[in-house]
């Protein structure tokens, strides 16, 4: 038992909290996070899946229950915008955690390379977020959410603000990215197809406050590819998550 | 550089126009010269009067230099030292907007008679009077972050002075520099009036004081040209600290590859 928890790179258990005000927003929630695994939550607006993924970053208490988390492993954080700093540039910005944790020079400027290669902004590296187009803004915010090597991605809602082609491009170069770095990844979205997409696993959440209401394993494919997308199985999948949630299905 | 001039055109026209008119219509009524002198008068006066003029002007933009130079550190400092607690904030700020709120010519005889007529007093009247913009934009620079950012920051257990100097002051420079700007009009404004009361102390007379006694002694052709030159040293500021700001603003802001 020991061993196992040991190896989860997350623990929640029976987690509530609620703000000071009174809004309760999570509400005993139990949740464990394979190595390697990528888990998205779904969950009506306002439910509480941001704030879930803050009481895991830990920028938030919880009220009760527990969040153990290895802490040999790190976490990055990607947010709905990409908020980087405009008067950096993109390997700047990628460079920026290691300069705050008193990363070596050389070594910094290492990972980011790599992680600027892997993102596919290589030729990017020396210009600003403003000369950048949506879809690489957020490319510069995985990679500046990967530059410490993180054992657990949290990502909210990433690709919300993308057009569709886009989205597309950055769901298949983040299942290649988690191939290649092996990080677990929490991931919150509105989209159902995307959850399908991207997901082994799929919680569905109540309205606030946010309980699970069911968990949809996506077992196969282990290798995802774009043929997964138009795959009868896969609409299967999203109709009994948009039922979980209350909808008719897709 | 075409668009420059064209853009020039306009505000010059105008001026010209101006000019004329003041001239046809001293002529036309025959307004005595010691009410109301002709441009040509003051232009004369002017001239004449330039031995005294240029120094004067000098000596105000000494002031006013050194003026908005103290704005420019004590609003900077000031606003890092607001943004590091709300306490710090909550107890200062009522100051900071009393500066901002008591007519300056109320308490600048004050300043005379604690620091003394000459240099320092005129500096301190411009200093107080361009400071606030300053401080007020920087706080607001400082504090008007994206929580995001902050939470960012926070992810990367960034200390204290990692989030001054890494997020703080970088977003706060164009708060600072948009401050600047107008604190540059009003530095210039502190100074004459800093001269107003504390001129005759100052080892080489400045441009209030100069207004002053040509007020007093009703020579109303150096009064005009001391305005005149006050007006003008006014807009020379204001135009280096503007054409400086975009400058820096570019900089920091846009990429160099896109000019
Ligand atoms: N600081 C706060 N104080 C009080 N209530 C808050 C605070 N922040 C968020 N809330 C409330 O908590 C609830 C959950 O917010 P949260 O941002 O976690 O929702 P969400 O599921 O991420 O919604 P969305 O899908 O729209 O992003 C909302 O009802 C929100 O109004
Ligand atoms: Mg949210």
């Amino acid at each position: 038992m020991e061993t196992q928890s040991q190896q989860l790179v997350a623990v929640i258990e029976g987690l509530s909290h609620s703000f000071p005000d009174g809004t309760g927003t999570i509400s005993k929630m139990d949740l464990d996070l394979l190595p390697g695994e990528f888990v998205s939550l779904v969950g009506p607006s306002g439910c509480g899946k941001s704030t879930l993924l803050r009481l895991v970053a830990g920028l938030l208490e919880p009220t009760s229950g527990a969040i153990r988390r290895d802490p040999a492993r790190g976490v990055g954080f990607v947010f709905q915008s990409p908020v980087l700093l405009p008067w950096r540039t993109v390997a700047d910005n990628v460079a920026l955690p290691g300069e705050i944790s008193g990363e070596k020079r050389a070594d910094r400027r290492r990972r980011v390379e790599e992680l600027l290669e892997l993102v596919g902004l290589k030729d990017q590296a020396r210009r600003y977020p403003s000369q950048l187009s949506g879809g690489m803004r957020m490319r510069v915010s995985i990679a500046r959410a990967l530059s410490g090597r993180p054992g657990l991605l949290l990502m909210d809602e990433p690709f919300a603000a993308l057009d569709d082609l886009t989205r597309s491009r950055l769901q298949e170069d983040l299942l290649s990215l988690r191939a290649q770095e092996g990080f677990t990844t929490l991931f919150v979205t509105h989209n159902v197809p995307e959850a399908v997409y991207l997901s082994d696993r799929v919680l569905c959440l109540s309205s606030r406050p946010a309980r699970a209401l069911s968990q949809v394993r996506i077992p196969e494919p282990t290798e995802r590819d774009p043929e997964w997308r138009t795959d009868p199985r896969a609409a299967l999948l999203a109709r009994e998550i948009s039922r979980a949630l209350g909808g008719r299905g897709p | 550089m075409k668009r420059h001039i064209l853009r020039l055109l306009p505000p010059a026209g105008s001026m010209v126009l101006f000019l004329v008119a003041w001239h046809l219509a001293v002529r036309w009524f025959s307004v005595p010269s010691y009410l109301v002198p002709s441009p040509g008068d003051v232009l004369v006066a002017s001239w004449d009067a330039r031995s005294d003029l240029v120094p004067a002007t000098l000596a105000t933009l000494a002031g006013a230099a050194t003026g908005f130079a103290l704005s420019l550190v004590a609003g900077t400092l000031g606003a890092i030292l607001f943004s590091q607690a709300r306490w710090i904030r909550d107890s200062l700020y009522p100051w900071a907007i009393f500066l901002q709120t008591v007519p300056i010519v109320a308490i600048a005889p004050l300043i005379v008679l604690w620091s003394g007529p000459g240099f320092a007093s005129i500096v301190l009247v411009s200093f107080l009077l361009s400071v606030f913009p300053i401080l007020s934009n920087g706080v607001e620079g400082m504090s008007r972050i994206d929580p995001s950012l902050l939470e960012l920051f926070r992810l990367c257990r960034a200390a204290r002075w990692q989030e001054l100097l890494l997020l703080r002051l970088p977003h706060s420079v164009p708060f600072l520099v948009a401050g600047a700007r107008v604190s540059a009009g009003l530095t210039v404004i502190g100074a004459i009036v800093g001269e107003f009361f504390a001129g005759y102390g100052a080892s080489r007379p400045g441009l209030g004081y100069l207004v002053q006694m040509s007020a007093a002694q009703m020579k109303t052709e150096l009064l005009f040209a001391s305005v005149g030159a006050s007006t003008f040293l006014g807009l020379l500021v204001f135009l280096a600290v503007g054409a400086t700001s975009s400058l820096l603003l570019a900089r920091l802001q846009t990429p160099p590859s896109h000019h």
